[in-house]
């Protein structure tokens, strides 16, 4: 059994698989590193997870999936497949019809991406008629019926309102009516319920994941707030210092963290219902981008770190134990850390 | 008033007035609040974006001018201080905000950020002054070195610390914390969290702590206010909230909060085996 072997089932039934991707930027002579080899698979119908905290990579990781990354950024090696066509090589005119149809994403802050001058029906609008030929009364008429499905009330009347007009979580409902117009198999989700609050994020998440099954969308979900992952993701990957650190199924990865930092981002939620006492932390800080050590990048704020094993060399991604086997007879994707103390260490999880 | 009160608002009340062209409104941003302050008890005022929260602690504060209303502090009418009194009574309260990046000088080292309610003070030679500044950095946690450094060299956390240690200078009764923690990452919220518990315990400060996420609050707040369109509709000890919440709304605003009990009632449905059913080709 090999780590090829199970990447390829993974490969087989992916709509968006990502291998070895590096990006990273030229400061004066010297190169420096944002995303190191990171790999990850999103099938249909699946909900993956993409977690990390500010710098960890899970913003560029997405915006170079979809062929937007910004300037200096650039990408020095690995591959993007997208049903089975690489992006990396694809015309960058090609890149273009498909994003917004086949793939498309939805960002932050929602009031922010509207254009201000334009109303939301016309916004919705616009990608039918580029992608879809759609005359501008077959175009208003779906996008009446797209505000129907993100569920907006009066959809007619609303789809003549300008964006101020709306409340942030309108807005964000807007923006996924947008990112459906042309019934995408993926779509790519950066933080979209952090800017609201807690009862609108709620009903946003339950439309998401509504829209996901009846779509049968395969969805990038992009946060830092991990009870928002326990909730909707099926799989989840978490990325520390331009790395995936662990990877695999969301309910496995919480009760059983095999990476130390998965574990101190665990013991860092206060939970509700078990009220006073201290809260947990990790000490120290994140090494920035360009003073990444050699060996674990985690190393530095690790309880369990061991001089001569762990900061040395250059620490795989390899699948836990028993998780190789299992995921060759499902088809699944195994569990995968990278830490080499791994089999040694039992942390615990939740529940 | 009692002597372990440090802070009492009575009937606080805020509004604005909007619109142009003759259509003008009148929007009450805060209505009638009533919130008391012992000392060394943390009171966490809660609700979402637009429930008046920050009004509240503003005002609190006086850096707001309430429309209507009382605010006692430290048994002190503060709403009928001069400026220099107010000034005065300043050093007694203080405030944190929730970006340490937009609240701290760019142009200030952070020594000097950390001294200057000192020096403003007036009361401390400046010799004392850098010793004293020197023995804050250290004691939330950050090198003394840390202090010829200018804020855009220090990360969110460290920034939170420096923020903290300025409030801390001129030995508050009372600091305002609002979102203190909102910004930072969730391996740095705990740090920044527990530094708060400890000078607490330690100086017996208390904190009117301004937040959205309840789950921080449940562990950090003694006594919690609900705030919904500008009023106070719900005000209790922590553990009586959280564990039997008398209004709908506090009902609701618990229920919406992301929860991670696999299995759990209420969550909505998820599949550990995923549904590769569909070959999207």
């Amino acid at each position: 059994m090999t780590v090829t072997e199970d990447q390829a089932v993974g490969v087989d039934t992916a709509l968006l698989s990502v291998r070895d991707l590096s990006v990273g930027f030229r400061r004066r002579e010297a190169w420096v590193p944002i995303l190191d080899a990171v790999s990850f698979t999103v099938r249909a119908g699946e909900v993956v997870g993409l977690v990390g905290e500010s710098g960890s990579g899970k913003t560029v990781s997405s915006l170079t999936a979809m062929g937007l990354l910004p300037r200096p950024l650039e990408v020095a090696g690995g591959s993007i497949d997208f049903r089975g066509r690489d992006l990396l090589t694809m015309d960058p005119k090609q890149v273009r019809d498909l994003r917004g149809v086949q793939m498309s994403m939805i960002f932050q802050d929602a009031l922010r991406c509207l254009n201000p001058a334009f109303t939301v029906g016309d916004q919705i609008a616009e990608p039918l008629r580029v992608h879809s030929g759609m005359s501008r009364a077959q175009a208003g008429a779906r996008a009446v019926e797209l505000l129907e499905l993100v569920e907006i009330p009066r959809a007619k009347e609303r789809a003549s309102s300008y964006p101020h007009e709306l409340s942030g979580g309108m807005c964000q409902r807007v923006m996924i009516a947008i990112a459906l117009a042309c019934s995408p198999r993926l779509l790519i989700a950066d933080e979209p319920t952090t800017a609201l609050d807690v009862t609108v994020q709620r009903q946003v998440l339950r439309l998401l994941l509504r829209i996901q099954r009846e779509m049968d969308l395969g969805v990038l979900f992009i946060t830092h707030d991990l009870g928002v992952v326990a909730e909707i993701c099926h799989r989840t990957a978490v990325m520390y210092a331009g790395q995936i650190v662990e990877e695999g199924p969301t309910e496995e990865l919480f009760r059983r963290p095999r990476h130390p930092y998965t574990h101190g981002l665990i013991s860092s939620i206060p939970r509700l219902g078990d009220a006073g006492g201290r809260f947990g932390s990790i000490a120290g800080v994140v090494p920035k981008a360009g003073q990444w050590p050699d060996g674990c990048r985690f190393a530095s704020r690790c309880d369990h770190v061991e001089r001569g094993r762990c900061d040395v060399g250059r620490v795989p991604l390899e699948p836990t134990d028993g998780t190789a086997d299992t995921a060759r007879t499902t088809g699944e994707v195994p569990q995968r850390v990278r830490c080499v103390r791994a089999r040694e260490l039992s942390l615990e999880g939740v529940g | 008033m009692s002597k372990d009160v440090v802070l009492v608002a009575e009937g606080l009340t805020k509004t604005y007035r909007l619109g142009r062209f003759g259509k003008r409104e009148t929007v009450h941003a805060v209505r009638g609040v009533d919130l008391t302050v012992r000392r060394g008890e943390t009171v966490a005022v809660v609700g979402e974006s637009g429930a008046g929260k920050s009004t509240v602690g503003r005002m609190a504060l006086r850096l707001v001018e309430p429309d209507g209303g009382r605010v006692e502090f430290e048994g002190v009418d503060v709403l009928g201080l001069s400026r220099t009194e107010l000034r005065r009574m300043r050093s007694r309260m203080q405030m944190i905000f929730q970006d340490p990046f937009s609240s701290l000088n760019p142009t200030m080292t952070v020594a000097d950020s950390v001294g200057e309610p000192l020096l403003v003070q007036g009361r401390t030679p400046a010799a004392e002054r850098h010793e004293r500044v020197a023995d804050l950095l250290v004691r939330v946690g950050l090198d003394a070195e840390f202090g010829e450094r200018f804020p855009r060299e220090l990360s969110g956390g460290q920034l939170q610390r420096v923020a903290i240690a300025r409030a801390i200078s001129t030995s508050p009764s009372l600091i305002v914390c609002d979102e203190p923690v909102a910004a930072l990452d969730l391996s740095i919220r705990g740090q920044v969290l527990n530094l708060l518990l400890d000078l607490q315990a330690e100086t017996g400060v208390a904190y009117l702590f301004i937040s959205h996420d309840l789950s921080v609050v449940e562990h950090f707040a003694h006594r919690v206010a609900v705030m919904k369109g500008g009023e106070l509709v719900e005000l209790g000890d922590t553990r009586q909230v959280f564990g039997s919440p008398r209004h709908p709304y506090t009902r609701s605003l618990l229920e919406a909060v992301p929860r991670i009990d696999f299995g759990g009632e209420g969550a909505p449905p998820r599949s550990s085996a995923p549904v590769p059913a569909v070959q999207p080709r």
